[in-house]
């Protein structure tokens, strides 16, 4: 008789982060192996990519993440920009730097809601899927869309800021502080959320830099690695921040790196908002969009996602269109490098919220 | 940084480019990319970002890159190597850097690229059952495919 047995952990699963699955094999309910299951989200992006106008691209590109659409939008600006070598406005770079942190907001909000329900605590979710509907309302106030915005764009941004938009952020942020005191007394501070995650899963430092992580995952284990830091884009390069870190590099590390991030993120927003300069251009000028060429050439552009380094990898052949694009989600490593070691010899309770601890987004390699 | 970009011209064999501020290109021959990968990691390149290919099929080749990243300069760098589009086989970096193993995987599965020494490159990864040209070479038409393998279903709004 086998020791071992099979289960599927997805695709329709509660606590499977998207349309994905994972193959676990497990002995009594330790986890033995594990393997990824990816294709059940691709729908060939990079491949469309290369048969359509830079500007049509604007619609796919979002979709490559769900939950934080914009780092699309903004890495595949930038790639367009640096191959063009057009440089964007002072009051655009500010622009994309509070909705990059703005999605990244509603990305950790979202974030912290699901990894709450995989540890059986609701109450979050309910709370934190509300708050970040909140961002989407101010998302919705700039471009008409709630969750795939197309408003970063090659040369800076589609158009201005409705007026007041500033002001109704930074009442924003002012909601969200006041709420996270109410998250960390019900999640942070409880005393489930630390029995369950601390010293589980753990990516050690060097696991960490020989794996490839980057992150919240490299951060958890002492490394102060961020692309807005180490490689500035947009306004960050204008901002004054440190990198939160931490050394134990385990569950409970992540999530509170993930905090940690979630604070940094609502003080970069309240300095770009005070830095931005309150008039001028938005966006450069750009040659019309479906007569437009881009000078052939390779360039690898990159921004921090929540979740890491996202990039986008772009090969113009002197053309109207791409000839090339690869897309560089940090969930592409975390899954099939990383996931499927820390995996290994979990409890079958523990799978889904070691997943959500790593933050895979499946849409970053079904792309 | 040109104190790393001299580290790198030491490497045998490598032509390096410098694109701008913190990007480097690195073009090698086929015989010497697992050896200058190898001397990037030593020299700091400690993270492939990615890994993947660009089908350049009007030289009938195709262009292999890793991007990899340098944290203590912030560098990126960027190796390249052409191969034969007609006999695709490139040895595995999976021993120097382990991400590239799902990387191999995915280039094994969408341009049809042979990697030796990676033991699950060829077997199915993201497409399931499939038995045309690896989808994301260039003479691949996806169009075509669609219409052969799928019904197209006609809107149901009389208006139209």
């Amino acid at each position: 008789m086998s020791k071992s047995y099979e289960l599927f952990i997805g695709p329709n699963h509660p606590g499977i982060p998207g349309n994905f699955s994972v193959k676990i094999e497990l002995e009594g309910d330790t986890v033995v192996k594990a393997k990824g299951d990816p294709g059940y989200l691709h729908r060939a992006f990079e491949k469309a990519m290369e048969g359509r106008y830079y500007i049509q691209n604007l619609a796919l590109i979002p979709r490559i993440c769900v939950p934080e659409p914009d780092i699309n939008e903004a890495a595949y600006a930038m790639a367009v920009e640096d191959l063009m070598g057009i440089e964007i406005p002072e009051r655009a770079k500010y622009i994309r730097t509070i909705v990059l942190e703005l999605a990244r907001v509603a990305n950790l909000t979202f974030w912290m809601g699901s990894f709450a329900a995989t540890l059986g605590l609701y109450t979050l979710s309910q709370w934190s899927f509300g708050d970040r509907d909140y961002a989407l309302d101010l998302f919705n106030e700039i471009c008409g869309a709630r969750v795939y915005h197309m408003f970063i764009w090659p040369g800076g941004v589609r158009r201005d800021l409705p007026p007041g938009w500033e002001d109704r952020v930074l009442d924003y942020v002012k909601y969200i502080k006041e709420r996270l005191v109410d998250y960390d007394n019900i999640f942070f501070k409880n005393v489930m959320f630390k029995y369950r995650t601390k010293g589980m899963a753990v990516v050690t430092k060097e696991q960490a830099i020989e794996w490839g992580a980057t992150g919240p995952i490299l951060k958890a284990a002492g490394v102060a690695q961020d692309v807005r830091k180490d490689d500035p884009y947009a306004a960050y390069g204008y901002l004054d921040f440190e990198i939160p870190t931490l050394t134990d590099g385990d569950s409970w590390s992540r999530a509170m790196i993930r905090r940690m991030e979630l604070d940094l993120s609502l003080d970069l927003i309240e300095q770009a908002v005070k830095k931005m300069p309150k008039k001028g251009p938005v966006c450069a000028k750009m040659p019309n969009p479906l007569k437009g060429i881009v000078p052939a050439g390779e360039t690898y552009a990159k921004v921090e996602s929540a979740r890491g380094e996202h990039g986008f990898y772009m090969v113009s052949d002197n053309t109207g269109k791409p000839y090339r694009v690869a897309v560089r989600g940090a969930s592409h490593t975390h899954m099939f490098t990383i996931a499927e070691k820390v995996l290994i010899g979990q409890r079958l309770a523990d799978v889904s919220h070691t997943l959500v601890s790593l933050d895979i987004c499946p849409p970053e390699f079904d792309r | 940084m040109m104190g790393i970009v001299d580290k790198i011209k030491e490497i045998d064999g490598t032509k390096v480019t410098v694109q701008r501020e913190n990007r480097i290109f690195v073009d090698v021959e086929k015989e010497r990319v697992i050896g200058t990968l190898y001397s990037m990691k030593l020299i700091g390149f400690s993270q492939l970002s990615v890994l993947s290919v660009i089908d350049r099929i009007a030289d009938n080749q195709f262009e292999i890159f890793y991007v990899l990243y340098n944290r203590d300069e912030k560098v990126n760098a960027t190796v390249r190597v052409w191969i034969d589009r007609d006999n695709p086989v490139i040895e595995t970096a999976e021993k120097i850097y382990p991400s590239a193993h799902a990387w191999e995987r995915e280039i094994a599965e969408m341009f049809g690229v042979k990697v030796e020494g990676n033991e699950e490159a060829g077997k199915p990864f993201i497409l399931e059952n499939w038995n045309d040209l690896p989808p994301m070479r260039k003479d691949f038409d996806s169009i075509k495919y669609s219409s052969e393998h799928f019904v197209f279903r006609h809107s149901e709004d009389k208006n139209e």
